[in-house]
This record gives structure tokens, sequence and C-alpha cells, in this order.
């Protein structure tokens, strides 16, 4: 499973079928195994507990929770009871449950698309000219992901009040968007910044204005980058808790009402079963969103990896 | 030292035509650095005109300007006769191919090629008959639906070319587009790229520091070093009649010897005196004026042949020199022999064969050379610079 | 692709400013009109900010030094701060700092070999497992600290099976409510946030150099110790900032595993602003948690240059 960096992989192949270099790594992935010698395949199989383990730190508490969504048991622990889709429909009927998800949903379908706006303004203007506050704006822009979220919801729940704001879902949008657009600043300029600046100007010289170029060159070699964005902003603001928690005033966010679900700790069954029913829909997504946007970065010649690790 | 023949522009020149580009005293300078310095050319219509020389001397920089990419610090650029140093590039009759070749990663071949096209308004059709035309021309119209991803290295620089000669432009300007290829590519590519060239009839201005590049497909080559232009002229003038000591080393190998002249009063030949004494006729002389004393001889290896014993006195077409042979060095086609001159100059000789027994270091031959095939510079070297060839 | 002799061409006209990462192509007859560009760009985003972003955090540290109440006059006091600083709430804030620096530590003393892992060693499963890592972070972090209570708790999956293997008798009662949930779950929480930076200074280190450091007889220690370490390591310092933050600031990891003995500083702050209504309190209190960390980070940031680590971010 675990061979060593050098098998070809990281070098640049001039093969035109991708399908059969896969194919013929994977091969020698595995004969490699076993030519090791002892001691560092002793060392793959430690690397390899250590990923699961890691794995299992990370989606642990995911898995338990969807397997025991199923058990007929009002305890959450073993022996597994009878199997069953009772929580589910409970679920079914918990109606501020759902009224939460409407609303973290309409939230975060708001706050998506303007976050993508304001990011790829603030990216445009950082990364492609030079001017004269160039370097305080760009370290205006990027602070408030320095900044404790906490911070952020208290000092807009002080702000809006004093300014006898009711506060709402809308509030709780607006709070979002001053934490989520930065990021896409930042993964936006990031993928400007490594585009071929020879491409920008084959463009001017076949003809194109800057105009021309960015609607026919730039934005289309940046789609991929702003759909990771729109994934990335979109979780953040459907998952916040803490700065919604503040100024949502008596709207409930989904995670408000997990939160005081799990504080009440009542009919915890029934929020198992919609916490899993969520993760189940989450990762689906994530992972269709994720899997479309590596085909297309591929066939750009573009590194999905420059957009996750810029995040 | 291939090259291929082509009609050149040469002939009695019509009432002055209308150049494709004209350079009138071009400057560019960046900050207290002048990248290119007060250069003067014209590149008329159907010529292959090249850029040479060395990295950091200014001809990417002079390309850059004729492509708009950077603006002239002072001077008049002309294209098709009207003065353009200020238009931007995408309202200049030119077109630049790029040594990375900058094809647009999410664009098939095809929409690469149309993208010039497209912008000019042409009606569909004409676009889709002139992406054709142009990909049929570099041979790439069965690879019309691949992305650049899945070309070769080879297929790609004929895509960036075809996307070029599809827009008909006044000049195409090309930066080095052989360079990221192998030895072998390129040499099939300097051919074809030539074929192109004389089918569509269309101005390239080609930069390279490749000198055999340049001698074997230029009508004319503009030398440059420093930001100055050295020498423009067609590729057998700049190999036998070097204008400047620069150029006799830069193109091709050449043997410079320190000589000290005599007397110019038989015009065109001058005569000379060898460092060990000898005086000589020379063929050729560039910048040499009535009182230039000191001057450099410049020797091709390949025009140097080796003899046992000296060249008879009384024959006054052949200079010569005694020496010694310090190594015979085979190189497959040829084979070099490093001489040790008397009076210090070290010369190489190149040849299929030398026909002399016993060819091995230590032994005492005579270098000598048909006097029309050397060369005089006014330009003098320093001691240090002696040792000969440059490869 | 790069050779020495084009990048020399290169130098000649893209004069300076290589630093700065601007892609600003310039071309003939550009025009000095293009100038208000930027500025168009960017004062959208710029006005966002100030207004939903500065403006409340002045109010808020206007609000700290005000007296103020239903009926208060709004006018200068230090009274709030005087309250911040009760003992039992410096309490907390030693407890806060204590496990926010633990968990802090589990985290990277994790995050780092997971990142070099997954950037050098496990090839084609480099994309798949970094993708895992975000997805991770994409999932909703209540619907994982109730996973891990279900785990934890005296009922829980984890006392259940020990108990079922007779491995113990009685329930574990230091799994949940405690400091140690808090710290476990913190890290759990926060581990794509230490790995995936850890990752991208990883990812800048030229894997020839690690091969020319095997090659020159260096073995897995040596080639660590003087090469990989020193290359990541200004962004080591940048990934402890980067959870330090957040982990002293979270409430609901506290709020909903810690109990009393692991509550932190943000649950007495959002205690303050949801149940006591002290918002005067409340505002200083987080004005303060605002200045300690950004000293915090300011300090790292110090020695990480003193170190002469400050080569490149």
């Amino acid at each position: 499973m675990n061979s060593p960096r050098g098998s070809g992989s990281g070098l640049v192949s001039d093969s035109t079928n991708p399908a059969a270099d896969r194919q013929a790594m994977r091969q020698s992935d595995r004969s490699i195994f076993w030519t090791m010698s002892r001691r560092r395949r002793a060392a793959a199989l430690v690397r390899t507990a250590f990923l699961v383990a890691m794995a299992l730190l990370l989606f642990g508490p995911i898995i338990v929770l969807a397997v025991f969504s199923f058990n007929d048991s009002i305890v959450i622990g073993f022996p597994f009871g009878q199997p069953t889709l009772e929580w589910y429909r409970q679920a079914m009927a918990e109606t501020p449950a759902w009224d939460s998800l409407r609303a973290s949903l309409q939230v975060a379908v708001i706050v998506t698309p303007v976050c993508l706006l304001l990011g790829l303004l603030s990216a445009f203007a950082l990364s492609r000219f030079r001017f004269r506050f160039r370097g305080t704006a760009s370290g205006f822009i990027l602070l408030p992901l320095v900044i404790p979220w906490l911070l952020i919801g208290v000092s807009g729940l002080i702000f809006f009040s004093l300014l006898n704001v009711r506060l709402s879902l809308w509030t709780v949008g607006v709070m979002h968007v001053v934490i989520a657009f930065p990021l896409v600043t930042a993964l936006l300029s990031a993928q400007l910044v490594r585009l071929d600046p020879h491409i920008h100007e084959a463009s001017l010289d076949l003809g194109a204005t800057e105009t021309e170029t960015l609607r026919h060159v730039i934005v289309p070699l940046l789609l991929p980058t702003i759909g990771a964005s729109a994934v990335f902003v979109f979780s953040w603001s459907f998952n916040n808790f803490i700065v919604s928690f503040f100024t949502a005033g008596f709207d409930n966010t989904f995670p408000i009402w997990v939160f005081s679900s799990l504080r009440r700790a009542r009919d915890l069954p029934v929020v198992n079963a919609l916490a899993t029913l969520v993760s189940v829909i989450q990762i689906l997504l994530i992972v269709g969103v994720w899997q479309l946007l590596k085909i297309r970065m591929d066939r750009r010649g573009q590194d999905i990896r420059d957009v996750v690790a810029g995040a | 030292m291939s090259r291929i023949k082509s009609p050149s522009p040469t002939g009695d020149p019509p009432p002055r035509r209308t150049s494709a580009l004209e350079l009138v005293g071009i400057t560019k300078r960046f900050g207290d650095v002048t990248a290119v310095d007060r250069i003067s050319l014209r590149v008329e219509p159907g010529e292959f005109f090249s850029l040479l020389g060395p990295s950091g001397c200014g001809k990417s920089t002079t390309l850059r300007m004729i492509a708009g990419f950077e603006e002239p610090t002072s001077g008049r650029l002309l294209l098709n006769g009207q003065e353009g140093s200020r238009l931007p590039p995408f309202k200049r009759s030119t077109n630049l191919v790029f040594q990375s070749y900058a094809l647009f990663p999410h664009m098939t071949v095809r929409d690469n090629v149309a993208y010039g096209p497209r912008r000019s308004r042409l009606s569909r059709n004409e676009v889709t008959a002139r992406v054709e035309e142009a990909l049929r021309t570099v041979k790439m119209w069965e690879f019309a639906d691949r992305l650049p991803r899945a070309l070769s290295g080879g297929q790609r620089q004929r895509v960036a070319l075809a996307r070029g000669l599809v827009n008909r432009p006044a000049v195409l300007l090309l930066d080095e587009p052989l360079g990221a290829l192998d030895l072998k590519l390129r040499r099939e590519m300097q051919i074809e790229l030539k074929e192109i060239q004389r089918q569509v009839g269309i101005s390239f201005v080609y930069v390279t520091h490749d000198q055999e590049e340049a001698l074997t497909l230029s009508d004319r080559i503009a030398v440059m070093n420093r930001g100055r232009i050295e020498q423009i002229a067609p590729p057998e003038e700049i190999f036998n009649r070097p204008a400047t000591r620069f150029c006799a080393d830069f193109i091709g190998e050449a043997n410079l010897v320190p000589v000290e002249v005599n007397s110019r009063s038989d015009a065109p030949r001058v005569n000379v005196t060898l460092p060990d004494g000898t005086r000589v006729m020379v063929g050729t002389t560039s910048g040499i004026t009535s009182d230039t004393r000191r001057a450099t001889l410049v020797l091709r290896p390949s025009r140097i042949s080796l003899a046992g014993s000296a060249p008879d006195p009384a024959d006054t077409t052949t200079g010569g020199f005694r020496g010694r042979v310090r190594r015979v060095i085979f190189q497959g086609s040829v084979v070099r022999v490093d001489l040790d001159c008397d009076g210090g100059p070290h010369l190489s000789a190149a040849a299929a064969g030398f026909d002399i027994p016993d060819l091995e270091p230590g032994r005492e031959v005579w270098a000598t050379w048909r006097i029309e095939q050397s060369h005089l510079v006014g330009e003098t070297i320093s001691p240090s610079d002696t040792t000969g060839t440059t490869a | 692709m790069v050779d020495v002799g084009k990048s020399l061409e290169g130098l000649e006209h893209q004069p300076g400013d290589q630093e700065e990462a601007v892609l600003d192509i310039s071309y003939a007859g550009r025009g000095r009109r293009r100038r208000w560009i930027p500025y168009a760009f960017i004062s959208t985003p710029v006005g966002v900010l100030l207004t939903f972003f500065s403006g409340p955090l002045v109010l808020l540290a206007i609000y700290s030094f005000q007296r103020r109440s239903r009926t208060g006059d709004g006018s200068f006091t230090l009274a709030n701060y005087r309250a911040a600083v009760q003992p039992n709430i410096l309490h907390v804030a030693g407890t806060t700092f204590i496990l926010a620096s633990i968990s802090m530590v589990i985290l990277l003393v994790l995050a780092y070999p997971l990142a070099y892992f997954i950037a050098m060693k496990v090839g084609r499963w480099e994309v798949p497992l970094l993708l895992a890592l975000a997805l991770s972070d994409e999932l909703n972090p209540l619907i994982r600290i109730f996973g891990w209570r279900t785990i934890l708790a005296r009922n829980g999956l984890v006392n259940t099976v020990l108990q079922g293997i007779g491995i113990t008798h009685a329930p574990l009662d230091w799994l949940l409510f405690t400091r140690f949930s808090v710290v476990l779950v913190l890290t759990a929480s926060w581990m794509p946030y230490a790995v995936i930076p850890l990752y991208a200074a990883m990812k800048t280190i030229d894997p020839r150099v690690l091969e020319a450091s095997s090659d020159l007889g260096a073995g897995w220690f040596t080639t660590f110790r003087y090469v990989i370490f020193p290359l990541t390591a200004t962004g080591f310092v940048a990934t402890m900032v980067i959870v330090f933050i957040p982990i002293v600031s979270d409430f609901a990891t506290p709020g909903l595993v810690g109990g009393t003995s692991g509550r932190m500083l943000a649950s007495v702050i959002e205690d303050l602003f949801t149940r006591r209504g002290e918002w005067g309190v409340g505002s200083a209190l987080t004005f303060l948690l605002l200045v300690v960390s950004g000293l915090v980070v300011y300090l790292s940031y110090r020695i990480a240059r003193v170190r002469n680590l400050d080569t490149s971010s």
C-alpha cells in the first residue's frame, strides 16, 4: 500500500496515456513493497497503522454515530440491540430541527455567492495590479482569518445591538461573509499568481483585449478554484456555530439546534439520526464536488493539491 | 554547418518597398540598466530574420518591444511603415510564439488556433477555414480535438506556430521556439520551420542564442551583444567576414590571432605581421582604417591545413605558422588538432583527416591557410584571450 | 522548462518586484488611466470589512471601557476590567492556556508526521488523503463532538466495550466531562488546521534535496534534523499560531464535553453574554483574550525571526 515516493510517481511523464501510466505505477507500487528490505517494510506498516489511527480520530465519531443511529436502544453503547429505523421516523417529525436546517441552508446559499464575488474582486486587485496600498489592503483583508471567531461573534452582537438591528438570519449571514470571503481571497490569489504570465500575454498578443482575456482565459482557468472555494465557504457557513450563536437572536441554525439539544441531553437518538443524515449528505456532496473539480483541474494541467494546501 | 538555400531578397533594391518592420534608434532602459542601446534594423516582407546573441544581450527585450509588451524608452518602431511603438499588443500586426508555447491549457488545439481569428470578428466559416489551413500547414490537423497536455513538446510547438500563423501577421516573432526540444527534434523542426516560412511568405523575426540554428535558418542575422547590434548580414557573410571580434568568436569556431598591421597600400589586401614575425597577406577586412596598427586575424579551424614542412615562401596565396601538436581529438566526423604555435598563439585545425604521418603530441607541423580565407577585424584581443577557439 | 539562460533573460525585463507575487502584465500603451482600476476592485471588499469587521471590533473595545447598563450613562470606567480579572476567572484562564497548550503540542506531534507522510511518503494516496483531511474539516464540528460524547460517555462505547470484555468492572469516570475529553476533542477537531499548513510547507521542499541528502549518506534522522525541519520551521511556527487561536476561543468543545473541570475562558464569555447579561465584563474579557492571543502571535513570529527561520512564508 505504502510504497515510498520515487517509484516514478514524481516524475513528469510525456506519455499520452495517463491511464496506462497509473496502471503501471500501481503495479510497481505493489511489487516494490515486497522487494523492500524488512526494515523498510516495517516502517511502511507503522506508517499505515498511524494513518489508520489518524483516520479513526477524524472520522471515528461520525462512523460511530452512523452505526448506532440504527440501534433501538436508548443508550448509545454495546450491546447492540435490534436494528431499527424508529429514530429516523421520529427525526422526520422533529420540526425545529428541520427549520434550523432550512435556515442554515438559506444562509449558506446567500453567503456563498456574495463571498465568491468579494473574494474574486479582492484577489484580482491584490494579485494582478501593483498599487500604493496593496500591502496594507492585503494584510487587512486576510486579518479575519487569524482573529478568533468568538471575538467576531461577540463584537457582532454588540455592534448590531448598539445599532438597534434586530438579530436574525440576516445578521448571521453578514458575519459569515466577514469570516469566509477572506478565505476565497487567499485561495484565488494563490491560484492567480500561479498562472503562467505568458498565457495572459499570449491572449493579448492574439488580439484579445484585457476584458476578453479575462472572460476567455483567466476566469475559465480559475473556475475549478472558484468551485473549491465555494465548497469551503458553503461548509464554513453551514457548519459555523460560534459566530451564528452570538448573532442569530431568536433564530436557530442547525449547529445551534445541535448544541442546545446536546446541552439539554434530550432525545439524543433522534439527534443522532439527524446528524447521521446530514453528515452522509455532506460527505456525498463534498466528495462528488471534489472529484468533479479534480477531473476538471487535471484536464487543465492544474493541481488540486495547490487549492487544498492554499486553504 | 548546413544551410538551407532560399531565394534571398537581395539583388537590385526595388524603388524602396515598405519594410514589414523597421526599428530606428530603439533604446530600452530599466532604471539605470540599458537593456537595448540605439538599435536600428529593417525586416523585409517574407524575410527570415534572426536576432542572435548570448543570454542577456537584449534580444528578448527587443522582441518584446516589437510584440508590444515593452514600450521603447526612445526610438521609432514602424510596422508596415506605420509608427507602432505605443500600440498595445492586441492592436499590432505581429504575433509572438513563446518559448514555453503558452498554449491555453483549457482549450483544444482547434480552439487555441481559432482564438486569434475569433477576436478579429471574422465570420465563422472564415475562422473554420483558416484554422484548418493553419493546422494542415503545421501537420497538426489530425490532433485538432486534443488538449495541449495530451501533446508532445514538438507537437505543442507546432500548435503554437499555427496559432501565430493563422492571423497572417505582418511579422511573426519567435522567441527561442525550439529551445525546449531535444537536439534531434530541433534539427528536424528547423528544416520544417524554414519550409513553412517559405510556404506562407510571412516575415519571421527569430530570437535565438544558438548560432548554428541562426545560420541554418536565416536570410539575415543581427548579432547582438550587450544591448547593441554588432553586425547585420546574411549568414555566409557573418561567418566569413565577421564585423567584430565578438561576431567572429560567437559564431562558429574561430582562431583569433593578434597581429600587427603593416600597411594597407595595396588595398583591399592588407599585410600583417604574425606573432612569430612572419608577414602574410589577409583576404578580407572589417573595421580597418588607415591608422589601425593592431588587429585580430580570424582563422576558422576548418580552413586550416596541416603540413609536415614549411610552405614555399614564394607562394603568396598561402599563410603559415609553425607549431607543435598539443593534442589530437577525435570528434566523430572530424579530427581536431590543437597546436602551440611559435610566438604564443594556440590554433585549432579541424578536418575529416590529416594526411600527415605520426600525428601525435609534440610533433612539429605547419598550419597553413589560403589567404583569401583569412579575415582581419580591427579589434585587438587581450593576451589572456588568445586560447584560440570557442565552441 | 526552466533553464538558467532563460531566467537570466527574464531578469532583464522583469526588474524587481518578483518577491511581491503580483502578476502585473504590462504592455505598450497601457497608460496611466488604469491606475484607478485596482481601487475600484478593492473598495467593496475593504468597505465590507471596515463596516462589519473593524467597526464591531472598535465598538467592542469602546464598550469594554464604558459604564453601561439599561440605565447607564456610558462614561469611562475600568470597572469591567476589574470584574474580568477576578480570581475565579483567572483560574479558568489558567486552565484555558494549559489545556490549549497541551492540545497544541499533541496536535503538532501528531500533525507533523501526518503531514510528512502525506507530502512525501504515500505516493498516489497523497491526493485522496489530502481531500479526506479537507472533507473532515468540512463536516459539522458539533456532530463530531456529539460523536465523541457517545464514545466517551459513562454508558458509551468505550466503557461498554471495556466492561463487556472484562478489562474494567466499573465505568471509567474520567473519560467524559474532564480535561482529558477536552484535550482529546480539541485535538481531533483542529487536526486538519494543523496538517494542511504543515503539508504546504513540506511541499515547498524539492524532493531532489532529500534524495541528495540520503545520497550523501544521511540517515532518516539526519535528513530530518538538518534538511526537513529547518525548511519547514516557519510553517511550524505559523501552524502553532493557526491552531492556538481557535483552540483558545472554542467554547462548543468545553461546553459540551468539558463539564466543570474542563471549563475554558470562552465558556465564561458565553455565559457572561447569554445568561448573566454582563456584556461590559464580557467585552472586557473578550478584549483581553484578543490582546493576549495577539501577543502570542507576535511573540511566536519574533522568536521565529530571531532564530532566523523567517526565510519564507
